[in-house]
């Protein structure tokens, strides 16, 4: 195991982790895409190309985790609002659980409770 | 203006890379970044060329959104990029216009399979490029090359023929089996290079 393979592991583990951080950002009101990678780009690291959001926008489109409506906005162009589907739903509560089993895991071995 | 000439510019590299895509998929793209870039300047509307800049540089390289759009979705990917590149479709044409000169009725065909794989034409310029002209400049050039005909006719008796049809060797099949082919092809590489 090579130094540089946790980087490369975290670097994976937050492509995972991002369509899945994108579902809890629509948990309650709809957003619209600048604000989904205004709200990612807040925590340093989630995400280095803001373009690259949209493409998975429309992969969680595609999966029928998220859909769209358009809004019209007062001062500019109309806006594609992004909401969560009830399937996305389920598959962010899902993933949460996993997460929180999986975070508690890896914890009690780094944090040094073993 | 100078922030005019960034964005475009941007747009366009954007839109070569995405040449690979599914046309469906390119087009939502391209329009979700437009968007995006247009909402990013209604909110803080820049101040000059450096604004501008900082936005598209957060956007990120063109390449790498559409590598983000072309992967992890092996499901959904309806045609293999192969076959969508130019190079392919200047064969594709190269085979329907000539290929069955080369090799009797396969090579044509050969085109023709090509023409209905590729993703670059739609079904009606595929339907074009299919019956217009069947076997493409091979008819004429077989008859160019190899029609005889030999007439033999005896005191009292009607002239009779054998060989190639009189009206095939005549101008009224020749002239459109010359050209059409050739104006089909012509088209053909046209809309695929509109479809890039």
């Amino acid at each position: 195991m090579e130094p540089g393979d946790a980087q490369n592991l975290l670097t994976q583990m937050r492509r995972g982790a991002l369509p899945y951080c994108v579902l809890a950002l629509l948990r309650g009101d709809p957003r619209y895409g600048v604000e989904i990678v205004r709200l990612l780009g807040a925590v340093e690291g989630m995400v280095t190309s803001e373009g690259t959001i949209y493409p998975m926008l429309a992969r969680l489109r595609r999966q029928g985790l998220v859909d769209t409506t358009w809004q019209e906005s007062a001062s500019g162009p109309p806006r594609r609002y992004y909401r969560l589907t009830p399937a996305g739903r389920k598959a962010l509560t899902a993933f949460s659980a996993e997460w929180q089993r999986f975070k508690d895991g890896v914890d009690h071995f780094v944090k040094g409770a073993a | 203006m100078k922030t005019a000439e960034l964005i475009d510019d941007y747009l366009a590299r954007l839109a070569t890379a995405a040449r690979g895509l599914p046309a469906d998929r390119r087009a939502e793209l391209m329009d979700e970044i437009r968007e995006h870039i247009s909402v990013a300047l209604e909110e803080n509307p820049p101040e000059g060329e450096a604004d501008v800049r900082n936005i598209l540089d957060r956007l990120g390289p063109p390449e790498g959104i559409v590598r983000e759009a072309a992967g992890g979705d092996t499901i959904a990917a309806r045609r293999t990029p192969f076959l969508q590149s130019p190079g392919v479709a200047v064969v594709t044409v190269l085979l329907l216009l000539a290929g069955g000169i080369v090799v009797p009725l396969l090579g044509w065909l050969v085109g023709v399979v090509l023409l209905w794989a590729g993703g670059r034409w739609s079904t009606t310029d595929r339907l074009i490029g299919t019956l217009l002209w069947p076997g493409g400049l091979a008819p004429a050039a077989y008859v160019l090359l190899f029609a005889t005909r030999s007439c033999v006719s005896g005191p009292g008796q009607p002239e009779t023929c054998t060989g190639t049809p009189a009206w095939m060797m005549g101008p009224l099949f020749l002239g459109p089996a010359l050209v059409v082919p050739v104006v089909v092809a012509g088209y053909l590489l046209r809309r695929a290079a509109r479809a890039g």
